[in-house]
């Protein structure tokens, strides 16, 4: 296992997804099919969290799994969990598509992205979660709120420092520093 | 706007953050070019960007599944692979059509209509085995004068490990070659150039071949004589966007005997 990474699923389906994926890596189109009835759910939420437009997340999930299919044998366990892999294919993908696509969502109000930015660490699940996502979790808590919340917003948004700081009406310079130095004590926090 | 990786500011000391601005999301687009770059270079960025990913993977496990409509399955199938079976579908299907791939006395007997009926056949099995029971005759039974000198041949290109990487149907008649993915085969960077070798002679390009969808070769008048000789076909793996070449320059990933029917 990562250093550092998350038990996200019971061991039994860690090593299905490993299994699928390694099959996927040869070639075998059943466990390609498997892999996509078990995450797709997963990864969809993902890319409609950050598009937000469902045509537009329907299209670029599928470019994930056209990428999944491709770059199966990439895939290294030594470095992420298997979903871990396949959500950060499905982020980036969603990033892509909106760097391509949106020039300005400066317009969007603040608010909204607060709120959408907050609601996923409302979550009450963190008793049941492995010990690095509590860490994850304390560590952010001991950044000041503004380094915190604009961490977040970045995270779930896929925002630019530009669009957070056209967002919140706050000079790039700021919000550059306040995510700069929020990612620094975060690195400091988990590594401690 | 300056929105790429900083290495000049006070007050985080220039430390290169840039895997963590990557995985956050926060460059625009002419950052993340660079990053992404960066990433394909340099392995130690790649691991810096893995720890940054293990450690806002929690944040990604808040995010609620949705399921997505039937319809995208049904377009990363279409691309991968032309058909559009659904999942569940697709694995009782499979399973049938192996053992149905493997039977040469099913090809055998595809091929008492002739050539038109065994692309016909294909089609079948790979598209609509669901609807049609195995002993269902042809569904266009169409009788042809028969052509020994040129009858159709079908030729499983099996990888290595015996699994089938396509299946070609030459007919050296019609001078064409009905080609049809099964299974990929190779690093997906590199494109297949399929060949054919006559017993005791030299590889002949018949060309470059797609990775995803069926597809029809023509064989060079000058081979059609080889086409009727026994022999192999096989496929190559060749830099992309080259060729067809004169020899093969890269590894033969499957390969299989012509077979008469």
């Amino acid at each position: 296992m990562t250093q550092g990474d998350l038990i996200e699923h019971p061991d039994p389906e860690r090593q299905r997804l490993r299994d699928c994926l390694s099959g996927t890596a040869r070639g075998d189109r059943g466990s390609f099919e498997d892999l996509y009835l078990r995450t797709s759910p997963k990864l969809f939420g993902i890319c409609l969290r950050i598009l937000h437009e469902r045509t537009e997340a329907e299209e670029v999930l599928q470019d994930v799994y056209l990428a999944i299919w491709r770059k199966a044998s990439q895939y290294d366990e030594q470095r992420a969990s298997p979903i871990t892999w396949l959500a950060m294919i499905a982020r980036n993908k969603a990033i892509d598509r909106l760097r391509a696509t949106r020039e300005d969502r400066a317009s969007l109000p603040i608010d909204r992205a607060r709120t959408l930015a907050d609601d996923g660490l409302d979550a009450p699940a963190l008793a049941e979660a492995a010990s690095v996502a509590q860490r994850l979790h304390d560590c952010l808590d001991e950044l000041t709120g503004e380094q915190g919340r604009a961490i977040r917003v970045a995270f779930f948004e896929g925002c630019t420092y530009g669009e957070i700081a056209q967002r919140s009406a706050t000079p790039v310079g700021t919000v550059k520093s306040w995510i700069r130095r929020g990612l620094l004590k975060l690195r400091d926090c988990l590594q401690r | 706007m300056n929105t790429g990786p900083t290495f000049d500011q006070g007050n985080d000391d220039g430390v290169d953050l840039l895997a963590a601005e990557l995985v956050l999301g926060v460059l625009d687009a002419a950052g993340r070019r660079g990053a992404l770059e960066r990433l394909e270079r340099e392995p130690a960025f790649a691991d810096e960007v893995a720890r940054w990913q293990s450690w806002f993977s929690p944040w990604l496990q808040r995010i609620a599944p949705v399921a997505p409509p039937a319809s995208v399955w049904t377009r990363v199938s279409t691309a991968l692979w032309g058909d559009e079976r659904s999942p569940s579908d697709a694995r009782v299907a499979r399973s049938r059509s192996r053992s149905l791939w493997d039977n040469l006395g099913v090809w055998r007997g595809l091929a008492a209509g002739g050539f038109a009926v065994a692309v016909a056949s294909i089609a079948v099995l790979l598209f609509g085995l669901r609807q049609l029971p195995v002993s269902a005759p042809a569904p266009h039974p169409v009788v042809v004068a028969p052509r020994p000198a040129a009858a159709p041949m079908v030729v499983s290109l099996r990888r290595d490990d015996g699994s089938t990487a396509y299946t070609a149907t030459v007919d050296p008649g019609q001078g064409t070659v009905v080609l049809v993915p099964v299974q990929p085969v190779g690093d997906p960077a590199l494109s297949p150039e399929l060949w054919l070798i006559p017993t005791g002679g030299t590889p002949h390009s018949l060309g470059m071949i797609r990775r995803g969808n069926a597809m029809v070769l023509t064989i060079p008048s000058t081979l059609r004589a080889a086409a009727r000789g026994e022999g192999l076909l096989a496929i190559s793996l060749e830099p992309s966007g080259s060729g067809p070449h004169a020899a093969p320059t890269g590894p033969v990933v499957a390969k299989g005997p012509l077979v008469r029917l």
